[in-house]
């Protein structure tokens, strides 16, 4: 052989190794570089209802309004309370004044530089017609220091849970201009034309039931840290979003098939076999897991006598709910914690009292309730098909022990205006994200859905209050753990297994910090390789 | 004709009165409320949604209600919606040209495709063609038109790549996009339209091609072409004619189906969100329209046969 091959060999043998060895070297050296630029074209399963995330915890606004609004703190990657619009984040030793110096130089999408007084206008909006805004029920005053320092000044201890309320997208304390959060105070009366926040994109346009249109702010001003989720840097590749409103699934599929849309939100598991084998697409599991959960009329009717909770709490089998739930295992999973299994609080804690299906035990508290057939509505939103099938499924194991449990359909309005109604109401379901135990305060201190109905417990309320305080984390999963048993034992709720949402992808997003996987959409770092 | 015209409108004041009294009525005896909808999540006491509901004056018995609400609506104010945050005539004007689309070039494919197939079945009767076509029109009439919907979109968008699957563009984007996103949504609207006007056309037709004057015309040599189109379809346009009417009315009204199968902000959409959300002012106003649409669409339809049958007349 010829030891010395002629150029034409050698290029011929570099064409067959250099793919032979590419499995071996490291994937960055392949990696493409962002690309700045395009549309981002969503299919958007549901619209605005309105314009004012600060009142409500409905979808899409986390989808939506997650891009165009920022808070004093946001999620990050593991879910704990990251600054964002706060430059740094004090407590008083005994937690009852915290300091907020705010970042300089950052501008709402009017123009207009946010200072304290913008911030202050906003919390004090955000207390008043917030779900969640109740955890401010002991704030004393405000006190500006400067422009860009705010302290909230407290009657009790408030501990670090204040900053995920702040920062939780279900229903955050978002920062708006002090013009906007004074002349506005009542819940969703904000106009389109003045939904302006601090966040990289800008609402341009929106048309209901047609589509909602954002544009990249070019002034926006980013955080120098690492991003991280929601916070840290955010860097911004997209020109444009569009939200385009398709309700149907099918539609939605059909759209990003033929590549109308790039993503598409809320898409049932039961697609994601078919949807991974077709090349260009990329089906993404999006946690945490959301809780399915069962809630009561605490406070009137056959469901206020805690023997009837419990032995609704022990017919219910969750495995089989969640079969019917889900078509794809890795979707869905039986979880005895009131905590979603990505939370640092998940914990086995009053696992004896977790539902597992004992007819036998349900039949023991009937019969020391004095159950006398009274019929337990079960009422869920007609169109909500997860829902309808979790109720369908409870409702058969509920009649197993003897429960006369009827499944009501309702539309959204009469589903809502129900489930606050002390007379009506027996029991709903919904889905719901707690990945800190404090987050169940607004919804469990007897005021939610309202106080004809709502839980209240004392022994809860000073583990909330001892939440509120407590600075430690392990202290506060001490307080976590107690939390759920309490629950169990008083049956606050029924814990009925956790699913995972999904949205789908085509392969020309790029989302090198996976931020797509980790709850509402968010969209820092997400680029279009055109 | 003028002073038939002039009844007829006449006629339709106490027509609309009616109507409009009916959807008022029905409207608020539905449980619930718009406020309990705009509540929405926030943990609101019993007292405070009775406050609002008494400041919008819904508490209130339905007779005064309507007495309050009947002279804005007769001087043309519809009001505001509640959720839109504007006027109710705004909102349904913003969707109009969607629904006007889908609906005047649904109607367009109907009658140039079902009449002439009609009248080929009608005139060979009792042959494979018109076999063929009574099968046909059978299968169209019993395919629900969601799953047509869907089925198109899979065929055309996501197989074939023809058409794109969803969403209205305004005539602004350009015609192409405009007229491209509305083939697959009027083709799944007209079909079963088109089997029910195959089918009327046909037996109109038959009917008349029976008449001994028909008869007479061929004895006498006038040419097939003739028979058919100036005579026996000028007869038998009465019936056809209604259909088309009907036809039109219902689609200037709106399919809620089609609308939501293919993302179209039209009007059935509209309503069918109204009525969930009970927003009031929107599912009155969009009944009014839709009750004012039919009885002008029957009104131009009843005219029109004087000009196709001149023994017709409305003196």
């Amino acid at each position: 052989m010829n030891k010395t091959l002629n150029s034409k060999r050698r290029k011929i043998l570099s064409l067959i190794t250099i793919p032979a060895f590419g499995g071996i070297l490291p994937k960055n050296l392949f990696a493409q570089s962002p690309k700045s630029g395009g549309t981002l074209n969503i299919g958007l399963h549901i619209d605005l209802l309105h314009y004012d995330w600060q009142s409500t915890v409905a979808h899409p606004f986390p989808h939506v309004f997650g891009n165009i609004f920022e808070g004093l703190t946001a999620f990050g990657k593991d879910f704990t309370a990251v600054p964002e619009l706060a430059e740094s984040i004090e407590s008083s030793p005994d937690g009852k004044r915290w300091s907020f110096k705010l970042r300089q130089g950052v501008l709402f999408h009017n123009g207009k530089e946010m200072g304290a007084e913008d911030v202050q206008a906003s919390i004090e909006r955000w207390r008043k017609v917030g779900p969640k805004g109740t955890i401010l029920k002991n704030l004393e005053r405000y006190e500006s220091i400067g422009k860009y320092e705010l302290r909230l000044h407290f009657k009790e201890t408030m501990g670090h849970f204040l900053l995920l309320a702040f920062g939780s997208d279900e229903n955050k304390m978002v920062v708006m201009p002090k013009e906007v959060a004074e002349k506005y105070p009542e819940a969703t009366k904000i106009p389109k034309n003045e939904v302006i926040g601090t966040g990289p994109f800008q609402l341009i346009e929106h048309k209901p039931d047609q589509f909602i249109k954002l544009k990249k702010f070019d002034k926006y001003k980013a955080r120098n840290d690492a991003p991280n989720y929601q916070s840290g840097k955010k860097v911004i590749w997209i020109e444009e979003i569009v939200f385009w409103i398709v309700e149907q699934n099918t539609t939605r599929i059909a759209g990003l098939e033929t590549g109308e849309y790039d993503l598409i939100t809320e898409i049932p598991d039961t697609e994601f076999n078919r949807l991974s084998s077709i090349k260009n697409l990329i089906p993404v599991k999006n946690g945490p897991g959301a809780l399915l959960y069962m809630m009561f009329n605490h406070k009137k009717g056959p469901t206020s006598n805690i023997d009837v909770r419990r032995a609704i709490q022990a017919a219910i089998n969750p495995t089989e709910i969640i079969g019917a739930v889900v078509s794809n295992k890795s979707f869905g999973v039986v979880n005895p914690s009131i905590f979603p299994p990505e939370s640092p609080y998940n914990n086995t804690e009053g696992r004896d009292k977790f539902s597992t299906g004992n007819i036998n035990k349900a039949k023991e508290f009937l019969k020391k309730a004095n159950y006398n057939n009274e019929e337990i509505k079960l009422q869920v939103i007609s169109t909500n098909a997860v829902n309808v099938r979790v109720l369908t499924t409870v409702a058969e194991q509920l009649k197993r022990a003897g429960i006369n449990a009827t499944v009501v359909k309702l539309d959204r309005a009469t589903w809502q205006a129900k489930r606050r109604d002390g007379e009506y109401l027996n029991i709903y379901n919904s889905t719901g994200y707690w990945i800190d135990p404090s987050l169940y305060e607004p919804e469990f201190n007897g005021t939610f859905p309202s106080t004809e109905v709502g839980f209240k417990n004392s022994d809860v309320d000073k583990v909330f209050a001892g939440l509120s305080r407590e600075t430690s984390f392990q202290k506060r999963l001490v307080l976590g753990k107690e939390l759920q048993k309490l629950f169990y034992d008083q049956v606050a709720l029924v814990n009925m297994g956790y699913i995972y949402r999904m949205i789908v992808k085509n392969n020309k997003v790029m989302d090198p910090e996976g931020n797509l996987a980790l709850g509402n959409l968010t969209l820092n770092g997400v680029w279009i390789n055109k | 004709m003028w002073a038939y015209i002039i009844s007829r409108l006449l006629s339709f004041i106490p027509t609309i009165f009616i109507s409009v009294t009916i959807v008022f009525i029905f409207t608020r005896l539905l449980p619930g409320n718009p406020v309990w909808a705009l509540v929405g999540d926030q943990s609101v006491s019993a007292e405070k949604i009775d406050e609002v509901v008494k400041m919008m004056g819904y508490d209130r018995p339905i007779f005064i209600q309507y007495l309050e609400w009947l002279p804005k609506i007769l001087s043309g104010d519809l009001g505001n919606s509640v959720f839109y945050k504007e006027p109710v005539l705004e909102v349904i004007l913003n969707r109009v040209p969607v629904t006007f689309s889908l609906a005047i070039l649904s109607l367009i494919i109907t009658v140039i495709i079902a009449i002439p197939l009609g009248i080929t079945a009608a005139v060979h009767q009792n042959t494979w063609m018109d076999n063929l076509c009574v099968a046909i029109t059978n299968v169209w009439i019993s395919l629900p038109s969601f799953w047509l919907g869907f089925l198109f979109i899979i065929l055309f968008s996501v197989n074939l790549g023809w058409l794109p699957s969803s969403g209205y563009r305004e005539l602004s984007f350009g015609f192409e996009d405009w007229i491209k996103r509305l083939i697959l949504p009027i083709l799944s609207m007209s079909l079963a339209h088109i089997a029910l006007l195959v089918r009327v056309t046909r037996s109109s037709m038959i009917e008349v091609l029976e008449n001994e004057y028909v008869v007479t015309a061929r004895a006498k040599g006038l040419s097939k072409y003739k028979i058919i189109y100036k005579h026996a379809l000028r007869n038998a346009l009465v019936s056809i004619l209604t259909v088309v009417g009907l036809i039109f009315a219902l689609n200037l009204g709106g399919s809620i189906i089609i609308e939501n199968i293919y993302a179209l902000p039209g009007l059935g959409q509209l309503v069918a969100t109204a009525a969930l959300r009970r927003d009031y002012a929107i599912i009155e106003g969009g009944m009014l329209y839709f009750i004012v649409v039919a009885l002008f669409v029957n009104l131009f339809i009843d005219i029109s046969y004087s000009f196709f049958n001149p023994r017709i007349r409305f003196d």
